[in-house]
């Protein structure tokens, strides 16, 4: 009889262990990309571009980053209208790439994708597409999964001889709220 | 009535230990079921994607934030040597290998917290632009805590486990195709390593 009451709490223990590992696991990322966008948007707002000098030991904010990017990063807010961003790109690699809010990489545009001089994206909800194609022909829609998300820019430093043209164009990423309509 | 919640309470918190330490152990010491092995080296088509599963959702966060999907950048980490042994900080590695069909493409070392090693030279990462390649079109990199001439990758003092990261950006159709079999540079431990 002891046994049994035992071994009932036994599996009781097993199953809720499982189902506890199956939380953790999924709100991992989504955990994470909140506390780094809440931090963000905090510290500089949203809808706007951070930038930062290449990285080094001392950068800590993002686990492994890479000490040849220069980085941009905005926290988008797509909820009251939406978003353009813009990149004048240098010759060496770059790419704008737009994340979830679980860690999924849910478009990315780089050299590849440039018809013109300006990388020219307008991010926004499905009902916002129409509007945006009428007033910004030339920028390219994407909609977004949720309202909020992260652009990050990467910009390539092979070696000290590209780096005025990478911070130029560092310099030149702009992530800016449209209003609807206006 | 008391003893049944305080059981209640005991199995909670095992049952909570059990799940945080099994969720720590496969996202950081196992590889997962969508990994590819190749040598000392892995990666996965799964980072990244918006396909990805939880495990790996839940990796990238942990361990590369901000993870590119595989079209735009594949990502190869090592924290064995080719004999299977953990990379340490304090060991001498010498990666020997030869440079990829890929728009760029960088090899990068990390201590065992995911960030860059503080180092006198402040080099952290060799590139397809600054690492040169012999008369073999291979290039050698030895990565040490002690200044070596030629290439070198600076892993810092103390001794703790060493991660290279090794990106491939826009990386070729066929090497797409191999991630399973494509030559990757080989990590070679130079003497012995206590």
């Amino acid at each position: 009889m002891k046994s049994r009451v035992w071994l009932r709490w036994f599996v009781v223990t097993i199953g809720l262990a499982a189902v506890i590992h199956v939380a953790v696991v999924w709100l991992v990322p989504v955990v994470i990309m909140r506390v780094f966008m809440s931090r963000v948007a905090a510290q500089y707002g949203v809808n706007r571009v951070i930038t930062q000098p290449l990285p080094t030991d001392l950068s800590r904010t993002v686990v492994k980053p890479s000490p040849d990017l220069l980085y941009g990063v905005c926290v988008f807010d797509v909820s009251a209208g939406p978003v353009r961003l813009s990149i004048m790109p240098p010759t060496t690699y770059w790419s704008l790439s737009l994340f979830d809010t679980n860690t999924d990489n849910f478009f990315t545009f780089n050299a590849n994708d440039l018809k013109v001089s300006t990388a020219d994206l307008m991010l926004g909800s499905a009902g916002d597409s129409g509007d945006a194609a009428a007033r910004f022909p030339s920028a390219r829609f994407v909609v977004t999964p949720h309202n909020k998300g992260v652009m990050l820019a990467r910009l390539l430093v092979l070696d000290k001889t590209n780096m005025d043209e990478a911070l130029a164009a560092q310099k030149s990423i702009q992530c800016n709220a449209i209003k609807r309509g206006s | 009535m008391m003893t049944w919640v305080a059981k209640a309470i005991g199995v909670l918190v095992v049952a909570a230990a059990i799940a945080i330490g099994s969720a720590w152990a496969v996202l950081l010491h196992y590889p997962l079921q969508t990994d590819i092995a190749n040598g000392s080296w892995r990666t996965s088509l799964a980072v990244g994607s918006t396909s990805a599963d939880p495990y790996t959702r839940a990796r990238v966060a942990l361990t590369g934030l901000f993870a590119l999907n595989p079209s735009e950048a594949i990502y190869f980490s090592a924290n064995v040597d080719n004999a299977g042994r953990p990379l340490r900080t304090h060991c001498t590695y010498v990666i020997d290998g030869k440079p990829f069909v890929a728009q760029w493409w960088s090899i990068t070392a990390y201590a065992d917290d995911n960030f860059l090693i503080p180092n006198p030279a402040n080099r952290f990462s060799f590139n397809m632009g600054n690492v040169p390649t012999g008369t073999d079109g291979r290039y050698r990199i030895v990565a040490s805590s002690a200044e070596q001439t030629g290439n070198w990758l600076p892993t810092g003092t103390g001794g703790r486990g060493l991660i290279l990261t090794l990106r491939l950006y826009n990386a070729s159709p066929e090497i797409l195709r191999q991630l399973s079999s494509i030559e990757l540079p080989s990590i070679k431990l130079a003497g012995s390593c206590p």
